[in-house]
C-alpha cells in the first residue's frame, strides 16, 4: 500500500478522549486516540466488544449522550480542527455533509410507516437544503450507485430484505456526498453471501465515488475486505496502527497477535488461541500498560508506566517496541 | 483429479431428494465411528401452512422439505446454512417445538411425535439447547442460582442440597468460578462470554445425550469464540454427548464437528466430513459459500467476491428442480431446472445433490487449484438467466450485463466474478441516472480487480 502513504490526510485524531460520568466513577471509553485517515482509503477499527470503538466514533462526529465528563482532544478534517466547531455550525457542515454514519444495526431502524425513498432522501432535504423531488431524484441516482432498484424508492422497509435495507442505509449515507463515511458493524447481521454483496458494494463505492472510510468491526476477517489502514482499539486506546498488508501478516503488540491468532481460519491447519482473562474495567484501568494483565511478554515496566509513543511508533502502546518485539507465528 | 471423483460417483437413490437419504441405508447416514445411533431423522417434512383471512388455506412454507440423516451418540454435526433455509425449523422439530408435517425422529430408537405428556417432558430433558444470544435467553430478574435451579425442580429434584450440588458441578464444568460470587449475580453483571457459560451449564444440568447449540458464539467477540467452542467441544467429549451445531459460519465448524451439512431453501444439498467438504466443495451452493468466506489478507481488499446473483427462493413456490438452479453458474438447462437431483454419494460419505455430480451427465466441471469449479465461457453468460425480477431478486436482472463483460479470471484463493460487480448494476438504473461521478462497470471491473495471476476459462 505504498501508495496510501503518498495520500494527503484527510482526517487527523489527536489525543481525543471521551470519557462518560455514571454513578460508579468516569468510564475512560475512548482515552487519548491518535490515528490518520489518508483521501480515499480505508482505516478499520477492530477492537472487541467494550474496547470504545463504537464510542470513538460517536466522538468523530460529536454525537454525545448527555452524561459526558470529558470531551477533549483535536479532530483535524483537512486540517481544520472541527473540536473548535460551534455545536451548531458542526451540525450545518460537518454531519452528514461531510462526515456520515451507519450506525450498528442501522438497517432495523428504518421507519415502518415511511418510503424508503422518502427516508434515503430526507438528508439531502435537511443537509443540502434540496426540495422534495429533488431529493427524491438525487435518492433515485444514490439507488443506482449501491444497486438498490428504482422502484424500491416507493417501497416500505419491511418489503426489503436484510441485505437491500442495508444498502439503502448506505445510500442515505451517500446521498450528502460526503467526504468520510463511519460504518459501525455494517455486516454483522447479515448471512455470508450478503455480507460479501455488501463489502463488494462498499469497494466499488470507495472506487467509483472516491469516498473514505472508518470501518468499525470486530470481524476481522470481513474488515480485511475493505482495509488500507488498520488500527486495533484495546481498552479505550488504540494500541497499534499499520498499513493492511503489513498488518494482517504481521501484527506487532501482542494483543493484536493473540486477536489475529484467534480468527478460525477456512484454510491452513493451526488451532485457534483464546485471550484468557477479561479486558479492564474502564473505571479505573490499570494505570500501566491496559493489556499487561493478560500480557505473555510482561514486564516491571509494563505495570508501572503507560507505554505511549503517540504516532511514531507503529505501535502505540507497548513497551516492547523498544527492540523486544515477539515473533508473530501464524 | 476430477474424472477419479466421478468414477466413485454411484447413484445411491434414483428416487426423489425427499426420499434419497433413508435412514440407514446409505453409507452416507452411517458414519458410525462413534457407535450407536442417537438421533434419526427421516424424510422430515416441516411445512407451515399460509391463510388469507385468517381460515382460506393459502399454501405451504416448505421450510423442512425431505431432510434425513442420522446423528451417532457423540458425534458433532454442524449445519450450515443461511437465513431462511429451514435451519431453525429443523431444529424446532428436533427439540419437539414444532411437530413435523410428516416424516418422523427417532430419539434412541423411539419416534417422538407419539409421545405425550410426561414422556414429552422426560424426552426434551434428554436434549439441551444453547440459544444464540446469551443475554435474550436468560431470565434478568433471575439469579444465576435460579436460573440453573429451575429446570432440577421442574424435573422433580426435590432436595435443595442436590440441586445445589448439581448447580456447582454444572459450573465447575463451564469454568465459571468462584461459583459462591457467581451464583449470587443477574446475567446483565456477567460478560457476554461469561453469559453464554451460563446458558451453557443450563443446558447440561440435565445431562442431556444432545446438544443442539444454535449460532452459540455469534454473539461473542473473536477471542472469546475460541474459548466457548473449545468448551463446547471438552463438553461433548467427556459426556459423549451428541452435538447439532447449527451456524452460517464455515471457519468456526472445522474446530467443532466432524460432519457438516449443508442446506438450502430446506434441503440438504451436501453432506460430507468436514475436511473434506472444506477442501472439495462439490454443490454449487457450497463453493459460493465458501468463496464469499474469507480469511483476513490484506489481498481481499483487492478483489470482488464472487456472489451468486438473487436471493434464496420462495419456500412458497419453490424453484422446479433444483433449488439452487436459477442462481447456479453450472445449471444443466432441461436437467436441473426440470428434475430433481437425488443426493450422489461421491465416496468416503460425501453426498451431493447435484446434477453435475451424475456420472451418466459426465457434466463435471474442471477444478482449479482451489478447489472450485472452472467456469466456461457459455456457463459465466448462464448468471443472466433464471429468475424473474421479482421482489428480493432484482441482483439477478443486473447479472444480464455481465455477460457481456465477460468472465474475469480467478485468482488463487479468493475469486473475481463479474457476476458480483454487475449485482450493484441492477437493472437498468445506472443508465438512466446522471450523476457527477460515473464510470463504466467495465471501468471499475478492470480498476478495483487485480486478475493477477488469474487463470482464464478454456
Amino acid at each position: 500500500m505504498s501508495e496510501t502513504e503518498t495520500k494527503e490526510t484527510l482526517l487527523q485524531v489527536r489525543d481525543l478522549r471521551l470519557h462518560f460520568k455514571t454513578r460508579r466513577g468516569m468510564v475512560q471509553a475512548v482515552d487519548g486516540v491518535n490515528f490518520d485517515l489518508p483521501r480515499n482509503t480505508a482505516t478499520v477499527i477492530i477492537g472487541e466488544s467494550g474496547c470504545g470503538k463504537s464510542s470513538l466514533a460517536k466522538a468523530i462526529l460529536r454525537l454525545l449522550p448527555r452524561n459526558v465528563g470529558e470531551y477533549s482532544g483535536q479532530v483535524l478534517l483537512n486540517g481544520e480542527d472541527i473540536m473548535q466547531l460551534s455545536d451548531e455550525d458542526f451540525r450545518r457542515t460537518i454531519r452528514w455533509n461531510r462526515i456520515s454514519m451507519v450506525p450498528q444495526a442501522a438497517m432495523n431502524a428504518l421507519n415502518p410507516v415511511m418510503r424508503v425513498g422518502e427516508q434515503v432522501a430526507e438528508p439531502a432535504m435537511v443537509h443540502l437544503g434540496l426540495s422534495k423531488d429533488d431529493a427524491l431524484q438525487r435518492a433515485l441516482q444514490t439507488f443506482a450507485h449501491v444497486g438498490v432498484p428504482a422502484d424500491f424508492l416507493h417501497r416500505y422497509a419491511f418489503e426489503l430484505s436484510g441485505g437491500m435495507r442495508q444498502r439503502a442505509i448506505i445510500a442515505m449515507a451517500l446521498i450528502t456526498e460526503p467526504d468520510i463515511i463511519i460504518l459501525d458493524e455494517p455486516t454483522s447481521a447479515l448471512d455470508v453471501l450478503t455480507q460479501a454483496n455488501i463489502m463488494n458494494l462498499l469497494k466499488r463505492v470507495k472506487h467509483e465515488l472516491k469516498t473514505s472510510f472508518i470501518l468499525i468491526t470486530h470481524d476481522i476477517a470481513t474488515s480485511s475486505e475493505l482495509a488500507d489502514n488498520v488500527a486495533v482499539m484495546y481498552a479505550g486506546q488504540i494500541v497499534e496502527v499499520g498499513d493492511a498488508a503489513s498488518f494482517f501478516s504481521d501484527p506487532l503488540h501482542p494483543y493484536a497477535q493473540k486477536l489475529m491468532a484467534s480468527v478460525p481460519r477456512l484454510h491452513g491447519r493451526q488451532e485457534p488461541v483464546f485471550i484468557t482473562g477479561q479486558p479492564p474495567s474502564l473505571l479505573e484501568p490499570p494505570t500501566g500498560c491496559r493489556f499487561a494483565a493478560r500480557c505473555e511478554h510482561v514486564f516491571d515496566k509494563c505495570v508501572v508506566e503507560p507505554p505511549d509513543f503517540g504516532l511514531d511508533g507503529k505501535i502505540s502502546k507497548c513497551w516492547l517496541q523498544e527492540g523486544l518485539l515477539p515473533e508473530y507465528t501464524p | 483429479m476430477t474424472t477419479d471423483a466421478m468414477g466413485e460417483t454411484a447413484v445411491i437413490d434414483d428416487g426423489m431428494t425427499t426420499e434419497s437419504v433413508a435412514s440407514g441405508e446409505s453409507d452416507l447416514t452411517m458414519a458410525g465411528e462413534h457407535g450407536t445411533r442417537l438421533l434419526a431423522v427421516d424424510d422430515l417434512h416441516v411445512w407451515y401452512e399460509l391463510k388469507r383471512f385468517g381460515f382460506a388455506h393459502a399454501g405451504w412454507v416448505r421450510a423442512v422439505d425431505g431432510v434425513s440423516f442420522d446423528l451417532m451418540r457423540g458425534e458433532s454435526v454442524a449445519v450450515v446454512g443461511e437465513s431462511g433455509c429451514g435451519k431453525s425449523s429443523l431444529m424446532k422439530a428436533i427439540l419437539g417445538l414444532q411437530p413435523p408435517t410428516s416424516g418422523d425422529i427417532h430419539f434412541d430408537g423411539q419416534s417422538i411425535s407419539k409421545l405425550t405428556g410426561e414422556d414429552r417432558r422426560a424426552y426434551r430433558s434428554n436434549i439441551g439447547y444453547v440459544q444464540q444470544d446469551p443475554f435474550g435467553a436468560l431470565p434478568t430478574f433471575m439469579n444465576i442460582k435460579r436460573i440453573l435451579e429451575e429446570p432440577l425442580i421442574i424435573n422433580g429434584i426435590k432436595d435443595p442440597a442436590e440441586r445445589m450440588e448439581r448447580i456447582e458441578q454444572a459450573l465447575t464444568e463451564v469454568k465459571l468460578t468462584p461459583i459462591d460470587e457467581v451464583i449470587n449475580k443477574f446475567p446483565h453483571m456477567l460478560s457476554g462470554g461469561q453469559q453464554q457459560r451460563v446458558v451453557i451449564a443450563r443446558a447440561m444440568i440435565l445431562e442431556p445425550k444432545l446438544l443442539v447449540a444454535d449460532e452459540p458464539v455469534s454473539m461473542l467477540d473473536a477471542s472469546v469464540r475460541v474459548e466457548i467452542l473449545r468448551l463446547l467441544r471438552g463438553l461433548q467429549e467427556t459426556h459423549n454427548l451428541g452435538v447439532l451445531y447449527i451456524t452460517h459460519d464455515l471457519s468456526t465448524v472445522r474446530y467443532f464437528s466432524e460432519r457438516i451439512f449443508v442446506m438450502y431453501a430446506g434441503q440438504i444439498v451436501e453432506l460430507a466430513d468436514v475436511h473434506d467438504l472444506l477442501d472439495r466443495p462439490s454443490h454449487p451452493y457450497t463453493q459460493a459459500l465458501l468463496a464469499a468466506s474469507s480469511d483476513p489478507d490484506a489481498k481481499n481488499a483487492l478483489v470482488m467476491r464472487e456472489v451468486p446473483p438473487g436471493e434464496p427462493p420462495s419456500l412458497v413456490n419453490p424453484p422446479e428442480g433444483c433449488r439452487f438452479n436459477p442462481r447456479c453458474a453450472f445449471r444443466i438447462e432441461g436437467q436441473c431446472d426440470v428434475h430433481i437431483p437425488p443426493i450422489f454419494d461421491t465416496g468416503k460419505g460425501h453426498g451431493v445433490a447435484c446434477w453435475l455430480l451424475d456420472p451418466s451427465l459426465n457434466a463435471l466441471p474442471e477444478r482449479g487449484e482451489d478447489g472450485m469449479y472452472m467456469r466456461t465461457e457459455s456457463a459465466a453468460v448462464d448468471w443472466s438467466g433464471g429468475r424473474a425480477d421479482t421482489a428480493g431478486s432484482e441482483e439477478g436482472s443486473g447479472a444480464v450485463e455481465l455477460g457481456e463483460v465477460g468472465e474475469v479470471g480467478r485468482a488463487t484463493g479468493s475469486v473475481v466474478s463479474v457476476g458480483s460487480v454487475g449485482a450493484f448494476g441492477a437493472g437498468g438504473a445506472v443508465g438512466a441516472a446522471d450523476h457527477s461521478m460515473p464510470e463504466t462497470l467495465a471501468d471499475v471491473v478492470d480498476d478495483v480487480i487485480d486478475t493477477g495471476d488469474g487463470i482464464d476459462e478454456e
